[in-house]
């Protein structure tokens, strides 16, 4: 038996558990429904027990996950069940109180390349060139994501919100 | 301010457990992948959560017939039970209540309150002379099954990464392996050590899982040989044995549209459950048999009894007599008050006596659970302490409702024997959580955190009227308490930023309880994460902690990385895993000892992380996925250590 396929059931899940929240997010964000996103979800972790890559650092193993969220959102989007599929028009989300629903909003509502971009540079606090890297685009084209969609929210870049850090310069 | 925003608003977007722990079941199953999506649809649509607590105080008498209870009635018939479901998979798509923020989960912490317990069983008549410790029970009497067991002289390890079971002998810190077993299953969960018998419980997935207690007689302690196996379709919760009965929760889920002609009862030993032996409450909150079994030990091949209560419970308290179920539900806004609503759980008591189970009770309280802590049975009352969140519903810009959170607070209930709540506390922690619940006699000690941990003693002796005796406020949080020696308890959690509430490292506490209307916080012991990171087992597990006050032990797992440097800026980590001793001499709770389990037996790469630990008179014997090490409990050195082959 090989070492790898000793790794039980319990660290698999360890790993799922970890980055459920992670994909769980972007899933939302860009099918902006929960059903979707646990959809997604599960087929990302799906995904992940058949492979069963193996990782370099702690990083790597979220690039992974969200490079195939990613991914799976984008065949998503095509797949004919997606266009056969009315939404549901009520669904509930539970919301605790340091939530701002003007942002959560005005967030959902970007296009979702430049959501993406936003979520994973403020959320997840990925340098620009790790964001390219999972995003399949250039760094320059990252930075013009970023910088439209700080235009689209009014975040006003007086107020130094990490544009300085990691040296990435928007 | 935008970063910190945007964080906390999408900190709230998350998925519920319910929807992860579907995935990580249909993801570790493997389950065919195709059908996957549609099923899958469907569950996120019929899913409410539930989580049904049954519920049992004093033993009474019952019989179906001839007792009405409130809330829940036994099903007539096949017919009855169907269209009960597709009423309420009609009833849940109508609500769509998708709960994100509802948690409830099996896997925390538990505590003994007495020193050992020596689990008395009939079957075994070796007189064992032998001090030694059980798994970290939370109730006298009631065992709570792990991966490690032991009788006092042979340590009984089940092996996850290897699928076998190890059957080793201890003698005086002298270690060896006499039998070992392997376990034919798809997932191995835990094993109960019950008399001459070991009943491992795991299960297997054809086309729709099942749980199944695999008995191994262990009377010949160099060939345990496997007797018979127990089945009982469904995910496997808890379980639990009294003396020697043995009782297994499963949560069969029904995914998908049934028809009238289907087999969707929940099957027993291949045969589907009786339908009058199913419960239907009147409120529903998730499509999902919980089936409740009971065995007991010489009963070959059968069980004693097997009853179901539609509706998925993930928290279950027992106590001898009485075994209690928990739903989560969230009332939606009611006529009265349609911007306002508050989560619910449903419980449900379910007497066990001579074996056999039956529905006695069944009652709602505010508010949800989050492990079996929360709950304790005394005197003939169940006691409940609860985290209540009060939603209003709002429309936001995408023409989808949110539920905003309001306020949130946390109560004491408690309930007679019809599960009526007949008393409950002032709400204490105004818009914290719970973080861990502990009954020590007539006192329930409540931690709640949102920036600082204030500790409540609350007074439950008269339970008409709780009274909250006094409020404790430190930093960080305990996760998980337990009595130490009548004067002390252990908190074991996380030691955390005062100003914004984010957990800096790990922390253990040792607090003072003999005047419960003057707790004082004794000593505290704290491994920050600002060189590395740690965890340990023990903040989410109770089972992993070792701890007695007659013999001064505190013992418990520890898992850590460090960061080291190496290529350029790119971090890699170094796992270590440990078992640490800590001793309390009144004054100062300190490190007595760090063993690194993982260099000593050399593991390697490690493929899991649970460690136990268990003493036998003077010797501790830690437990990992490699091997067995032996350390004297007179220095604190490693005797004696085994690899497993």
């Amino acid at each position: 038996m090989s070492q790898r396929e000793l790794r039980n059931n319990a660290v698999l899940e360890a790993v799922l558990l970890r980055n459920a929240e992670t994909v769980y997010k972007i899933a939302f964000l860009r099918t902006k429904n929960t059903h979707d996103a646990e959809d997604i979800m599960q087929e990302v972790f799906l995904r992940y027990v058949k492979k069963q890559p193996s990782f370099e650092s702690n990083e790597h193993e979220k690039a992974w996950f969200i490079r195939t969220t990613l991914n799976r959102t984008k065949s998503f989007f095509t797949s004919a069940w997606k266009k056969h599929t009315v939404a549901l028009d009520e669904e509930a989300i539970y919301v605790e109180s340091e939530f701002n629903r003007d942002l959560f909003d005005e967030v959902m509502n970007l296009p979702k390349e430049i959501s993406t971009a936003i979520h994973l540079y403020y959320y997840e606090n990925m340098p620009i060139k790790d964001i390219s890297a999972v995003m399949d685009k250039s760094e320059s084209a990252v930075k013009s994501l970023l910088f439209r969609g700080r235009k689209l929210l009014k975040i006003s870049l007086t107020d130094n919100d990490g544009c300085e850090r990691n040296n990435d310069n928007v | 301010m935008f970063e910190k925003q945007y964080k906390n608003t999408f900190d709230n977007i998350k998925p519920s457990n319910e929807s992860v722990n579907h995935a990580l079941e249909i993801a570790l199953n493997n389950e065919g992948s195709k059908s996957i999506l549609t099923v899958k649809r469907l569950v996120a649509c019929g899913i409410a959560v539930a989580i049904l607590i049954a519920s049992v105080f004093a033993v009474m008498n019952f019989t179906q017939e001839a007792k009405q209870l409130d809330g829940i009635r036994p099903a007539r018939d096949y017919d009855d039970v169907y269209e009960f479901i597709s009423a309420s998979k009609h009833q849940l798509y109508q609500h769509l209540t998708n709960s994100s923020m509802i948690g409830g989960q099996d896997s925390i912490p538990e505590t003994t309150a007495k020193d050992v317990i020596i689990f008395k069983n009939d079957v075994n008549d070796n007189i064992n002379t032998n001090d030694f410790s059980d798994t970290n029970n939370q109730v006298v009497g009631v065992q709570e099954a792990d991966i490690v067991k032991t009788d006092g002289e042979y340590i009984y390890c089940l092996n996850l990464a290897r699928k076998t079971l190890f059957v080793a002998q201890a003698n005086e810190g002298d270690i060896a392996v006499v039998a070992s077993v392997k376990i034919i299953a798809d997932n191995i969960y835990d094993m109960l050590l019950v008399g001459n018998y070991v009943s491992v419980i795991c299960s297997n997935v054809n086309k729709t899982v099942e749980t199944v207690a695999l008995y191994y007689d262990v009377s010949d302690k160099s060939k345990p040989t496997y007797r018979y196996s127990l089945t009982q379709e469904g995910n496997y919760v808890s379980c639990r044995a009294v003396d020697d009965t043995i009782i297994v929760i499963t949560n069969k889920y029904v995914y998908t549209e049934i028809e009238n002609n289907d087999m969707f009862l929940p099957k027993i030993n291949g045969k589907e459950i009786s339908a009058t032996s199913i419960w239907l409450p009147e409120t529903i909150c998730s499509s999902a048999f919980t089936v409740i079994t009971s065995h007991s030990i010489g009963n070959v091949g059968e069980f004693d009894s097997a009853i179901s209560v539609y509706g998925a419970s993930n928290t279950v308290y027992a106590s001898k007599e009485n075994i209690y179920l928990s739903s989560l539900s969230t009332k939606i806004a009611s006529n009265e008050s349609p911007e306002r609503c508050n989560s619910t759980t449903d419980i449900y008591r379910i007497t066990l006596s001579d074996s056999k189970l039956s529905v006695a009770a069944c009652g709602t309280v505010d508010g949800n659970v989050s492990n079996q802590f929360n709950f304790d049975e005394a005197n003939g009352f169940l006691r409940v302490a609860t985290n209540v969140s009060y939603y209003k519903k709002a429309q936001n810009g995408l023409g989808k409702y949110l539920y905003e959170s309001i306020t949130m607070d946390n109560k004491v209930f408690c309930l007679d024997e019809n599960l009526e709540v007949i008393g409950e506390s002032e709400p204490v922690g105004i818009n914290e959580e719970i973080k861990s619940v502990r009954y020590i006699g007539d006192v329930a000690y409540v931690v709640t955190f949102k920036r600082t941990d204030p500790l409540y003693a609350i007074d439950l002796s008269n339970p008409k009227k709780p009274k909250v005796l006094s409020e404790l406020k430190i930093t960080g949080f305990s996760s998980y308490m337990q009595q130490y020696t009548e004067n002390y308890m252990l908190g074991i959690g996380f030691e955390a930023n005062s100003s914004n509430g984010a957990s800096t490292g790990l922390k253990l506490t040792m607090f003072d309880i003999s005047n419960s209307a003057e707790i004082k916080d004794v000593s505290s012991i704290k491994y920050l994460w600002n060189t590395g990171y740690s965890s340990s087992e023990a903040t989410y597990n109770h089972k992993a902690i070792l701890i007695n006050g007659r013999k001064g032990i505190i013992a418990v797992p520890m898992y850590t990385t460090k960061a080291q440097i190496a290529n350029g800026n790119q971090a890699f980590y170094k796992e270590e895993i440990s078992y640490t001793f800590f001793e309390f001499d009144g004054k100062s709770l300190k490190e007595k000892k760090n063993i690194v389990i993982s260099d000593i037996l050399n593991m390697g790469e490690i493929k899991d992380t649970f460690i136990r630990g268990i003493f036998i008179n003077d010797y501790v014997y830690v437990v990992c996925c490699d091997g067995i090490a032996s350390v004297s409990l007179t220095n604190y050195s490693v005797s004696n250590t085994l690899l497993f082959e």
